[in-house]
């Protein structure tokens, strides 16, 4: 907790830079534009920004790492008290791990997938002389065990892909303890794990600062950031926009961006809760005649229009579905049963390896269940022919993850939609293209982009656009924000709630996120193992979760404290969780627990 | 063949399946080469008699009979069968000893001369693409148009360049036969030159590729010097589609040999091939074809079983 004041000098710093400035040729602008940090012992500070806003290449400069393109200049760079602006690359080496080690994103790839842990962790030990040929093999072992490994001498032996997401990023922090450093650059250390291992791994991190470390925590995540830090920067564009203490930038933000950005956090109630009525008349405009979907009816079924006895009506249901994949026969799906009725937004919340992606598979009809059936409109879906089910798959659509990967490149926005619309003239197409996109809240003008030319948001809302095109009954979703940044992730959540309002459209929305899952759905599936754990109304489960991991997951999501001059009123405390209604649990502090 | 033999580990268990693939792949280059060779015009009984001898009709007869020639195809298809599965190859037509021994005598020069070529052109590769990969656009310019240029340039042409120059020239190296190591250094290079500069945009290629990957940069941040780097990490990540790339080029390296070994006077199998496709020496051809296609069949699977080596993450059925 020292060196409060940003910028301001400080003797014992690990690493102070004013001024700092990275630029790439071909490039309008700065990455990095005046940028002043310090880290002290100790002390943990916070870089927060949104995908582009130069917090990574902030954090390589300060390595020497910026990249062989980059133009880095600083009026001061003072790295481990030597004034590093004029460093060369073997000063940069002698510096790197030794004075400032890195912790990335991903283990399984930010570690060579060829080596062992062990072997990584051995070669960052010896670069620096930190122990000799004798003992490395304990000091692997000792480095493992303080990264809270278990089983240690077993798994120095194992290669990232056998780790889980957590041993293995525990293994990554453990490669970059190897040599010592006073200081630990952390570039989004816990964006790729499960919201339990998430918490497991901040607190790691937060106890490497109690032993007297500088952490330098880069995040797009206010929520993970606010567990942590003593200061925070907020960076947009390049610059730094806001930095203060963390309690007071948490709790009174002055910059309308920052303010943004703690709206953004799912489950804060920044934004209003949906409305669970599906009542509203259908505003899709009618696609042309020939794109009408034949839609899987059960007869009898009066249609007097969109959104009548919606509420009732049952669109797809899942029986006692079950799946095993590989020679061993591991279940990912063992006796799933679910309904979605029409309108509604059902949840499927699970961390990985749960079995929630093979549900959406076989929801979409796309894998076939080993036992149990699904059925659309009380029909057989997933048992049929594919050929049979091609006709109504209009009615069962699809939202992926990476709205980078789900397009083909090389395709523009158009051809992307106009192949979601088949048979439709050119002329039509186009017009439909545009009144999908305006319906994602898109301008027209996007049809003739291409995915690279999109903004991540953007490219998900055209994927929405996509899956709406031909008029579906269910939208299934798998983790369609978890690829986007906080202020995006809640704009497309809004999105995809007026569009389930407007069109009547039933979502089946598979997260791992609790706190999105919040945001849009009614109803919620907890599953855990290929099972469902527990099944109910999302504010029921949230508010008094029933299964010891339901619990367990409710307790890890993290959350942001109270705003002081918040709406909330004065006179609450500042444990007061930001999830409306009450919460199981009190919020634990998450520094200086034990992992 | 589907049934999984318990108590076998995985690569046994592929290199069986391997085994039976690579028999059927065999089988399948006898059959297409005995029926190309039967249907073709011309008439095999010219090939037993050899150039320049005429024969009566009845001559003729009496030899297609005696090599059993006057029976329907599908049943000398199926003698032929017989014969190579007992291991058999036959006899020459042209040279009357048997096969086996001939192959036996002159497998060994095309050996040294495939396994150098192949050799020489990994070091070249290597090397080559560790010292241009990453750099400014000039050298990689300059190091991908001399690749294209060898990669151009045919084997037989590069052969007789380095003929003129080096042997009849300045005489550093003799210009036929097969005696000792320094015969063999122009062949080699007339080989190995071509496949080195293919080899080396793969390498150069994946290095590059390997060096924008998060683990790299991991390695870096760590205070990793770049050869140290190269050395534990990125070339490990090339070996794995050079090793493939190796296995595919092994199979060219044989067709490569004929033309090589007729331009260096060299003995080896390329000139028994060429020979006898002159002469339509069918028992010959017949048995380097066999031979050709399962040294390609093996050298794969062998490159397949070294693949889980290198990455083990294709170990354990290939499933992550």
């Amino acid at each position: 907790m020292s060196a409060v004041g940003d910028g301001r000098p400080a003797a014992g710093d690990l690493v102070r830079v004013e001024g700092l400035r990275v630029s790439f040729p071909g490039q309008p602008r700065p990455a990095v534009d005046g940028v002043s940090l310090s880290v002290a012992p100790g002390e943990c500070v916070a870089l927060v920004g949104e995908s582009g806003s130069g917090k990574s290449v902030t954090a390589r400069a300060l390595i020497g790492l910026a990249g062989a393109r980059a133009r880095v200049s600083a009026r001061e760079l003072t790295v481990a008290g030597a004034d590093a602006t004029g460093f060369g690359e073997r000063q940069w080496r002698s510096v790197r791990g030794r004075h400032i080690a890195m912790v990335f994103q991903d283990a399984l790839v930010a570690l060579d997938p060829l080596r062992t842990v062990g072997a990584e962790i051995a070669e960052a030990a010896r670069l620096h002389g930190a122990v000799g040929p004798e003992g490395t093999e304990a000091h692997v072992v000792d480095l493992l065990t303080r990264a809270g490994v278990p089983e240690p001498e077993a798994r120095r032996a194992q290669y990232p892909h056998q780790l889980s997401g957590g041993l293995r990023q525990r293994a990554l922090i453990a490669s970059a303890l190897a040599a010592d450093p006073p200081l630990l650059v952390a570039d989004e250390p816990t964006t790729a794990l499960d919201a339990i291992v998430q918490a497991q791994i901040l607190r790691l991190l937060g106890r490497l600062t109690e032993s007297g470390r500088g952490l330098l925590l880069i995040s797009h995540d206010l929520a993970a950031v606010a567990q942590l830090a003593d200061r925070i920067l907020v960076m947009r564009q390049g610059a730094v926009v806001e930095s203060g203490p963390a309690e007071r930038l948490l709790t009174n933000p002055l910059h309308p961006y920052t303010r943004m950005l703690l709206d953004a956090v799912p489950g804060t109630g920044g934004h209003g809760r949906p409305v669970p009525a599906p009542k509203a008349q259908s505003t899709v405009p009618a696609p042309a005649r020939q794109a009408r979907p034949v839609r899987a009816v059960p007869r009898g079924t009066a249609r007097t229009g969109p959104g009548h006895d919606r509420v009732e009506r049952t669109v797809l249901e899942g029986r006692d579905l079950t799946k095993s994949y590989g020679p061993e026969g591991r279940r990912a799906l063992d006796g799933v049963s679910f309904t979605l009725r029409a309108g509604e937004a059902l949840g499927v919340v699970g961390e990985s390896g749960s079995g929630k992606t093979t549900l959406a598979r076989v929801a979409l009809g796309l894998v076939r269940p080993d036992a149990g059936e699904v059925l659309l409109h009380g029909r057989p879906w997933s048992a049929p022919a594919e050929r049979d089910r091609r006709p109504h798959r209009a009615a069962v659509q699809f939202v992926q993850q990476d709205p980078y990967a789900s397009a083909d490149p090389r395709f523009t926005v158009a051809r992307v939609l106009g192949e979601a619309l088949p048979g439709l003239r050119r002329s039509a197409r186009a017009e439909r293209g545009a009144e999908l996109l305006r319906q994602v809240g898109l301008p027209a003008d996007l049809l003739s982009r291409r995915p690279h030319q999109l903004s991540g948001g953007q490219r998900q809302r055209v994927a929405i656009a996509r899956a709406l095109a031909p008029g579906p009954e269910v939208l299934v979703c798998d983790e369609p924000v978890s690829a986007l940044d906080a202020s995006v992730q809640a704009q497309v959540l809004r999105l995809l709630d007026r569009l389930r309002r407007e069109t009547g459209v039933a979502l089946l929305f598979i997260t791992h996120d609790l706190a999105v899952v919040r945001e849009v759905t009614e109803r919620v599936l907890i599953m855990r193992h290929g099972s469902v754990v527990e099944e109910g109304g999302t504010d029921t489960i949230l508010t008094t979760p029933g299964h010891p991991y339901t619990r367990e997951l409710v307790a890890s999501v993290l959350r942001l404290p109270v705003r002081a001059p918040a709406r909330d009123g004065a006179g609450q405390g500042a444990g007061e969780p930001p999830l409306s209604g009450p919460v199981p649990q009190p919020i634990t502090p998450l520094r200086g627990n034990d992992v | 063949m589907r049934a999984s033999v318990p108590g076998l580990p995985p690569w046994a268990r592929f290199a069986a399946r391997r085994a039976v693939a690579g028999v059927a792949v065999v089988w399948g280059t006898v059959t297409v080469t005995f029926f190309a060779i039967h249907l073709a015009p011309g008439d095999i009984v010219d090939g037993l008699i050899g150039p320049g001898a005429a024969a009566t009709p009845e001559l003729r007869r009496q030899i297609a009979a005696e090599a059993g020639l006057d029976q329907p195809l599908l049943v000398q298809y199926g003698q032929e069968l017989r014969q190579l599965a007992s291991g058999d190859f036959g006899w020459s037509y042209q040279l009357g000893q048997p096969i086996g021994r001939l192959l036996g005598s002159q497998v060994w020069p095309t050996v040294q001369l495939a396994v150098s070529a192949l050799a020489t052109a990994l070091v070249l590769a290597v090397l080559a693409a560790t010292l241009t990969a990453g750099r400014g656009r000039a050298v990689r310019g300059a190091a991908a148009l001399t690749e294209l240029l060898a990669v151009s340039m045919p084997s037989f042409w590069l052969g007789i360049i380095l003929l003129t120059a080096l042997s009849y020239r300045l005489h550093v190296f003799p210009s036929i036969g097969a005696g000792g190591p320094a015969s063999l250094v122009l062949p080699t290079l007339s080989l190995a030159l071509p496949l080195a500069g293919l080899l080396a945009q793969v390498i150069r290629h994946e290095l590059e590729t390997a060096d924008g990957r998060p683990f790299v940069l991991t390695a870096r941040a760590r205070g990793l010097g770049e050869r140290a780097l190269l050395l534990r990490h990125t070339l490990r990540h090339a070996l794995l589609p050079l090793t493939t790339l190796a296995g595919f080029v092994l199979g060219g390296l044989f067709g490569g040999a004929v033309l090589v070994e007729n331009i260096f006077t060299r003995p080896g199998l390329g000139r028994v091939l060429a020979s006898a496709v002159g002469s339509r020496d069918l028992p010959v051809v017949t048995a380097l074809v066999v031979l050709s296609s399962a040294v390609f069949v093996i050298v794969n699977t062998l490159v397949d079983l070294l693949h889980p080596l290198i990455d083990p993450r294709l170990r354990e059925g290939g499933a992550a």
